[in-house]
């Protein structure tokens, strides 16, 4: 007898095993001695452990037993705080994995914030591609002399060996500018490419 | 209709005595079981019942839900056996059954001193069973509990109970080999056909 048979032996004593494992072990309990005396042997251990607790559990009165529990309970049960009541019902609800897709869902989100109203949901362009998208701290010297109140957004377009930066910026003091987004990719003839359709305003 | 764990949960939390009476009834033969066979004594298990029931019907805020009302009941019941025994340091109650119960008493004194052998005996072997695997068996045994449901309670993976429940078998069968010889009045065949066995 092996672990294996024993283990699918243990499945059907305990109505765990499948269809296919119920039929195959019932086939070997007529046909294989050795097989129907490990079931008999597991039955039986079971039986043993079972026959005097189920004999003391005849004994019990369970309507005098609800009696004392009864005696023992509160009449009233504390009400949670509120804030303990709503921190267990969000901890139902934010389990690990939800908070992982809340996070991916953050995550494509600001990505696609990050990209312009006409590239989401189009397909890929081969056009300017973001480089970045976070405020460049140093002073831009370019726009030095913006008037901070006169625009709130500037559209600055940077060409260099068949290359083309367009800087959308917003200049906050002066000396100094806040870059928002910087498309970077290569100069294609005519108008500049801002990824954007030809009559549609780039801001 | 069958009342929902969480509406009863809910039902409870507002003070609903119907509503513990009717967990209660559901679940008292399993934990008084499962108590019995950990504490090994009517008694301390019937103190066990009553404990745990006002355990959880004063902590009915901390079941969460994430296994059923059933499940989480035996884990307390089995946390509060755990601790009972501890305190009391002592594995040496021995619960024998009491031969003058209704439908044994008309037994012949050699099948009652049999039977009392017998249960000291099972007692033995589940003495030398490590704690996880008698602890596996009895939830499975006496507790009737499915191997979900001890993985559930016991905080290990499925494939650990089969692991804890295989070793468990092999050790008491070896150790109850006189009273496994006995076949009953069925013959052994004829007895294949009803193996499996109903859940408490």
């Amino acid at each position: 007898m092996t672990d294996d048979d024993l283990d699918l032996l243990a499945r059907y004593v305990d109505g765990e095993a499948t269809g296919a494992e119920t039929s195959d072990v019932e086939r070997r309990l007529k046909s294989e001695p050795a097989f129907a005396l490990a079931f008999q042997a597991m039955r039986r251990s079971g039986e043993l452990m079972r026959i005097p607790v189920d004999r003391a559990v005849a004994e019990v009165s369970f309507e005098a037993l609800w009696t004392r529990i009864e005696r023992n309970l509160p009449a009233n049960l504390p009400k949670p705080s509120p804030i303990a009541a709503l921190w267990a019902k969000l901890s139902l609800v934010f389990t690990p994995p939800v908070l992982l897709a809340v996070g991916a869902a953050a995550a494509v989100a600001v990505y696609l914030a990050a990209r312009s109203p006409s590239e989401v949901g189009a397909p890929p362009k081969p056009g300017p591609s973001i480089v970045a998208a976070t405020p460049i701290p140093a002073p831009v010297r370019d726009f030095e002399d913006l008037d901070p109140g006169a625009e709130p957004f500037v559209v600055e377009e940077i060409r260099s060996e068949g290359n083309k930066t367009i800087f959308v910026s917003q200049p906050f003091d002066k000396g100094g500018a806040t870059v928002i987004w910087v498309l970077d990719g290569p100069e294609t003839s005519g108008k500049p490419s801002t990824g954007l359709a030809p009559d549609e305003d780039p801001i | 209709m069958e009342i929902s764990d969480s509406e009863l949960v809910d039902r409870v939390r507002a003070g609903d005595r119907k509503a513990f009476r009717y967990v209660y009834d559901r679940n008292r033969e399993r934990v008084y079981r499962v108590a019995l066979g950990m504490l090994r004594n009517p008694e301390d298990a019937m103190d066990a019942v009553q404990e745990v029931f006002c355990r959880v019907h004063n902590r009915m805020a901390d079941f969460k839900g994430e296994s059923a009302l059933s499940t989480w009941l035996v884990r307390v019941t089995v946390n509060h056996c755990i601790d009972k025994k501890r305190r009391q340091k002592s594995w040496d109650n021995r619960f024998v059954a009491d031969p003058d119960v209704e439908g044994v008493s008309d037994a012949s004194p050699e099948r009652l001193l049999s039977e009392a052998q017998m249960g000291a005996a099972v007692q033995d072997a589940l003495a030398e069973l490590g704690d996880d695997h008698r602890t596996a068996i009895q939830l499975r045994e006496i507790g009737g509990l499915s191997y979900d449901e001890i993985a559930a309670v016991m905080g290990c993976p499925k494939g650990t109970v089969m692991s804890r429940l295989h070793h468990a078998r092999k050790k008491l069968q070896l150790l109850l080999i006189p009273f496994l010889e006995e076949a009953g009045p069925k013959s052994l065949l004829d007895r294949a056909g009803d193996g499996v066995r109903r859940r408490v």
